[in-house]
């Protein structure tokens, strides 16, 4: 019984650091220009020091815009077109996913970042990952729309931390994000569950047992 | 070696005309570059051939220490024989069919020394004797080696006799024509010579010159720069008499020459050398020397040495004197220059000022006796009058180390430069020569933090030309006083980079912690080194030592404060963007 109680414990601590995904919502207003043609860009990059492994999905997207088809993908960007779900890892220096868009009066998706990086920061490495969220007036993606950033046209930036944490930076007063709305279970979740489920049921049996 | 043939008295006039023939051919040759091409037989000394053995011809051959030009094809020629050339019947030497063989043919018994050489034409050209090796082929009624003494015309060991002395087979045969002259063929069968005159006074060229070798093929040599020539003359060890008089001239051109700075240089015959004043011959006129040769031989030599302004002929005569008489001598086996001896004379000259390009050509004639006139190869020497020109090369400002890299190059017009002195100034004080004559063209320079350092370099070309002068830096730089922060006193770290298609940059923050215990002093500097080729840093507040930077922060960071900065960079390759940071504090 002792050596099923430090197993436990064991299998507790190591779930004790790791973390859940980080999901955010988006929802950007998009009266204002409704039907501009313009364009939408993605981007998830790595830094220019040590960077760990993280992965991004764009899940869930809709709008009453219509997305021109036949995106520009570079990268490692995976799934898709939008509005299937897209998958960027941060392996390779530029990831990027740009589309044609005639925007309605709204838009909306779901962020969601998870990977080593954000699950398991190992503390050694010295550069974070970042997700950039720009729209544009124009097809070519020359002219930012919705943003106060016109240098650099971004609408939102999201910064993954050392320390696995994500730090949102939003340009645009048209686009609200919500605060993680799901932490998913993990793996190791599961097998905290599960040990502590073996864990109450050998107390009962042992305490049966007993009488 | 340099031969010249005294021809006796009664068969010179017989062979004028042929030695006119052979010499006007020389006169007009192409040099080969003597000093590079050797040639050496390949097979064992000495050739055996079987009489008789014409129908099968025996090869010899010789190997060329390098491949030889075909302006230069290899020749064979007899040196000795014991049978006459005119009328060959011992043994024929064919057209030598390759590039290192030839063929012998016996056709009787006999013995004659072979020579292989190389020349621009068929006659050897002085100045460019190429593996002059002999070989001695021996054509027997049987295959054997050559006996160590004399032989007879049936290559049977005989006692030697009259002046033949022997120091190995190859001298077995007496080559004297006047001997032979004054002592007709006898019945004697040791050592006689088989020849007749005319094989022996058709032997090689006669004469050599030689001047400044300058720089390069063209000679080049510098405008204002004394030549100096010599001229030599032998009498071939084969000559059957003495040199009783030799005259050499030398045509100068006034217009090329400053006539006046001719200076005399040694004089030399045999075992003789006279060293005349070195003062310039226009000063002493004509120089004149008598050079007693008793009791070795009843004879004074009068040298007389000339230089004719008007016509810029300079002449030396030797004259062989009877000591009684004080008169040239009668006695025709008298002559101060014996077979196989060798005389010289010297002298230099300043051309005048010319044009880079400009030739300097020179050709003497030496006379023997009453032999005609044998002009010595034209030595032809390039003027090279244009100074060389250099620059250092553009440096860096501020350098990051004391020691930092200065490199330099230069041109010249002619025989090209030859090294560089290189001139440093340090905090504006004057310039002193860094490095002297070097023939590098880039050196490190190691300097102080926070000095300032000027530099300019001078070329020198490879005739001794000086670029002008300078006063003025070429390249400048300063070393900066900032210091690196060592690693563990900072901690260097890195957001994602957000692309950007409106800049068409990728873009991030650096960030830099102090992780010590102790203040690190403003400014910092971020100094991005090892970007990826084709990386740049869009955003850079300037460049140091070659590398891109940025200001972190104009104020000190105490023990655990951090400070941001923003980068931006330009990667048209989408290639993967790292750098490795180093940070600075201090003010570059």
């Amino acid at each position: 019984m002792r050596q099923s109680f430090l197993v436990s414990i064991m299998v507790l601590s190591s779930i004790a650091a790791a973390r859940a995904d980080i999901i955010y919502q988006f929802n950007v207003n998009t009266g204002s220009i409704s039907g501009t043609v313009g364009s939408l860009d993605f981007n998830f990059n790595p830094g220019p020091l040590v960077t760990q492994a993280a992965t991004l999905d764009i899940l869930d997207f809709g709008s009453d815009g219509t997305l021109a088809g036949g995106p520009s993908i570079t990268g490692d960007v995976s799934g898709g077109p939008l509005p299937t779900t897209l998958t960027f890892d941060n392996g390779s220096a530029f990831n990027d996913y740009f589309e044609g868009f005639t925007f309605g009066s709204s838009l909306t998706f779901n962020v969601r970042l998870y990977g080593p990086a954000v699950n398991s920061p190992d503390g050694i490495s010295t550069s974070g990952s970042t997700f950039a969220f720009s729209m544009f007036s124009d097809a070519a993606g020359t002219v930012p729309a919705l943003t106060s950033d016109l240098t650099d046209g971004f609408a939102t930036t999201i910064d993954v931390n050392l320390d696995g944490t994500a730090t949102v930076t939003n340009f645009s007063s048209q686009t609200s994000i919500g605060s993680p709305v799901t932490a998913v279970p993990e793996p190791s979740g599961f097998v905290l569950l599960a040990a502590g489920g073996l864990f109450m049921l050998r107390r009962v049996r042992s305490h049966i047992s007993g009488r | 070696m340099r031969h010249l043939n005294p021809v006796p008295p009664f068969c010179r006039y017989g062979v004028i005309l042929l030695l006119t023939l052979g010499f006007e051919q020389i006169a007009t040759a192409q040099l080969c570059p003597a000093s590079v091409y050797s040639l050496h037989w390949a097979d064992p000394s000495p050739i055996s051939i079987v009489v008789g053995s014409d129908s099968s011809p025996q090869n010899i051959y010789f190997a060329p220490n390098a491949q030889l030009p075909s302006i230069c094809p290899p020749q064979v020629s007899i040196v000795t024989s014991t049978w006459s050339t005119d009328t060959p019947t011992v043994a024929l030497i064919s057209q030598c069919p390759s590039a290192n063989e030839c063929a012998v043919y016996g056709q009787g018994v006999g013995h004659a020394t072979l020579r292989v050489s190389a020349s621009s034409i068929s006659n050897l050209v002085s100045g460019e004797l190429i593996g002059l090796n002999s070989k001695d082929v021996y054509v027997t009624s049987q295959p054997q080696q050559p006996p160590d003494g004399c032989v007879d015309q049936a290559y049977n060991a005989v006692p030697c006799g009259g002046s033949c002395t022997l120091t190995s087979a190859t001298s077995a045969i007496r080559p004297s024509a006047r001997l032979m002259a004054l002592a007709p063929l006898s019945t004697e069968p040791s050592c006689q010579p088989q020849s007749n005159p005319i094989q022996i006074i058709t032997s090689g060229d006669p004469n050599d010159k030689v001047g400044n070798k300058g720089a390069g093929s063209p000679q080049y040599v510098r405008s204002g720069q004394a030549t100096n020539y010599s001229i030599y003359f032998d009498n071939i060890p084969t000559a059957t008499a003495p040199a009783q008089k030799v005259m050499v001239t030398d045509q100068l051109t006034s217009s090329v020459v400053d006539m006046s700075t001719v200076s005399l240089g040694k004089i030399s015959f045999v075992n003789n050398l006279i060293t005349p004043p070195s003062t310039p011959l226009a000063t002493i006129g004509t120089y004149s020397t008598n050079v007693d040769l008793r009791p070795a031989q009843n004879l004074i030599v009068n040298i007389v040495v000339a230089l004719n302004q008007n016509t810029g002929i300079l002449t030396w005569t030797y004259t062989s004197l009877d000591p009684s008489t004080m008169q040239p001598t009668t006695d025709p086996l008298a002559g101060f220059l014996p077979p196989g001896t060798e005389g010289s004379v010297s002298f230099s000259v300043t051309p005048k000022p010319a044009a880079t390009g400009t030739q300097v050509t020179n050709q003497a004639t030496v006379v023997f006796d009453v032999n005609p006139p044998i002009n010595t190869p034209i030595w032809a020497n390039t003027i090279d009058s244009t100074r060389p020109v250099s620059k250092v090369s553009a440096l860096p400002t501020p350098e990051l180390s004391p020691s930092f890299s200065v490199q330099w190059s230069g041109t010249d017009v002619g025989a090209g430069v030859q090294d560089y002195t290189i001139y440093v100034s340090d905090n504006a004080g004057s310039f002193t020569a860094w490095l002297t004559n070097t023939t590098a063209t880039q050196g490190n320079y190691i300097g102080s933090a926070g000095h300032s350092y000027g530099f300019y370099s001078i070329a020198r070309d490879l005739v001794g030309n000086i670029e002008t002068s300078k006063t003025m830096a070429e390249a400048t730089t300063n070393v900066t006083t900032a210091v690196i922060i060592p690693s563990t006193q900072v901690a260097t770290t890195a957001s994602g980079l957000a692309y950007s298609r409106v800049t068409q940059t990728f873009n991030g923050t650096v960030t830099v912690k102090n992780i010590g215990t102790t203040m690190i002093a403003g400014p910092l500097e971020v100094v991005f080194t090892a970007l990826p080729s084709g990386v740049t840093l869009a955003n850079a507040t300037g460049s140091i030592g070659g590398l891109t930077y940025l200001t972190l922060s104009s104020a000190s960071l105490v023990p655990g404060q951090s400070a941001t900065v923003n980068v931006q960079f330009q990667n048209p390759g989408n290639v993967q963007i790292n750098f490795t940071p180093v940070i600075y504090s201090g003010g570059f």
